[in-house]
C-alpha cells in the first residue's frame, strides 16, 4: 500500500521517536508526520489531509479524544488508532463507539503492527 | 546536582504516564466510576524545593502515603493528596455504605494506603517493566501532615546527598478534580543508577 502517510501524535517526543521508528520499519514508503498536542494535530490534519492518525489520548491542551472526534467529524475517511497509556474499560468501549481502533502503551512493535493492520484492513 | 536532559525528562514522564493509566485503570474499579489522571510532569529538584511547591499547593494538610522500593535502584514512594481531597476519593471508595464522618476518617488511613499501594505499584510495575529489572516494595504507610513534616519525617535526608523526583498529576473521579504529587525521594547514587537504566533502555531503543 504505497504512498500513505500518517500522522503520529503524542506530547511525549519518546513515543513519537518509537512509533515512527516501527512504521518506518513495517512500511518503509509511508510518509510520516508528527503532532505535540491535539491542537497541531487538527492543524496537520487540515493541511496534510494524512490517511491515517495515531493518537494518544493524555495530552495538555484539547485531549486526544476530543481530537479524534473532531478529525472524524470533518474528515470522516481518516483512520484513527487511540495509542494510549488510558486502558480503562471505559476508554476502550468509547473508542469502539467512535469508531477508533485502540492501542495499549507500552508501545511495542507487535501493537503497531496491529494498528497497521487494522488500518490496511 | 544532576540534571536531566531533555530526552531523560520526556522518557520518564512517559514511562511514569504509563504507569499512572494502569493506576487510573485500577483505581477506576475500585471506585466503580472513570478515573482520568492527566500525564504527569516531572522535575527533579532538592527535598527543600519539593517542600516549597507543596506549600505553594492548594492546601496545608496532606495525607500521604509511603513506601519504600529497592532494587536496581532505592528510593521512598509518596503520594501527597490534600487531605479534603484524600477525604473524598476515601467517600467514593466507600461507595453505598452509608458512613459517618467520623467511621470515614476512621476508614481513611486503610482507604488511602490502599490508594497509595494502587498508584505506586503501577508505576513501579512501570518502571520494573521497562527496565527489566525487579523492585521490591515495602508495606505502604499512611500519615497526615504538613508540607516539612512528609519529606523529611523518618528519612535520612541529607541535603547534599538526597533528590526528590517530582511528579505533579491531576486525577479526576466522577468531574472532581483532585491535585496529588508523587514524590520519589532517592540518593544521588540511586538517581545515577535510574538514569543509567533509563538511558540503557533508550539506547535499546535505538533512541540515544
Amino acid at each position: 500500500m504505497p504512498n500513505k502517510t500518517i500522522l503520529i501524535v503524542d506530547d511525549s517526543r519518546m513515543s513519537r521517536m518509537l512509533i515512527r521508528a516501527m512504521v518506518a520499519q513495517l512500511r518503509p514508503d509511508w510518509t510520516i508526520v508528527e503532532a505535540v498536542s491535539g491542537d497541531d494535530a487538527l492543524a496537520k490534519v487540515d493541511e496534510l489531509k494524512p490517511d491515517f492518525v495515531s493518537m494518544d489520548v493524555n495530552m495538555p491542551g484539547i485531549g486526544g479524544m476530543e481530537a479524534a472526534g473532531r478529525i472524524r467529524m470533518h474528515h470522516p475517511a481518516i483512520r484513527i488508532a487511540l495509542c494510549t497509556a488510558n486502558i480503562q474499560e471505559s476508554i476502550q468501549q468509547g473508542a469502539a463507539r467512535n469508531g477508533l481502533y485502540f492501542v495499549k502503551k507500552p508501545i511495542t512493535e507487535a501493537g503497531i503492527a496491529e494498528m497497521i493492520a487494522a488500518f490496511e484492513g | 546536582m544532576i540534571k536531566l536532559t531533555e530526552l531523560q525528562r520526556d522518557a520518564l514522564a512517559e514511562i511514569f504516564n504509563i504507569g499512572v493509566g494502569r493506576a487510573a485503570s485500577s483505581l477506576s474499579l475500585v471506585v466503580g466510576e472513570e478515573v482520568v489522571m492527566s500525564a504527569p510532569t516531572i522535575t527533579l529538584c532538592r527535598p527543600e524545593e519539593a517542600e516549597s511547591v507543596l506549600i505553594g499547593a492548594e492546601f496545608r494538610q496532606f495525607s500521604m502515603v509511603s513506601q519504600e522500593f529497592s532494587g536496581s535502584f532505592d528510593s521512598r514512594a509518596m503520594p501527597v493528596f490534600p487531605e479534603s481531597n484524600a477525604l473524598e476519593i476515601v467517600r467514593l471508595m466507600a461507595g453505598a455504605a452509608n458512613l459517618s464522618l467520623e467511621e470515614l476518617s476512621e476508614f481513611e488511613q486503610e482507604a488511602m494506603s490502599e490508594v497509595g499501594n494502587i498508584i505506586l505499584n503501577a508505576c513501579m510495575s512501570a518502571l520494573a517493566d521497562m527496565f527489566r529489572v525487579e523492585l521490591e516494595g515495602s508495606l505502604p504507610m499512611h500519615r497526615f501532615g504538613d508540607s516539612k513534616s512528609i519529606i523529611f519525617q523518618g528519612a535520612a535526608v541529607d541535603d547534599d546527598e538526597s533528590v526528590v523526583l517530582l511528579l505533579q498529576v491531576d486525577m479526576y473521579i466522577s468531574q472532581r478534580r483532585v491535585h496529588g504529587h508523587i514524590l520519589f525521594l532517592l540518593n544521588v547514587r540511586s538517581l545515577s543508577n535510574l538514569l543509567g537504566l533509563l538511558d540503557r533502555y533508550l539506547k535499546e531503543q535505538g533512541l540515544a
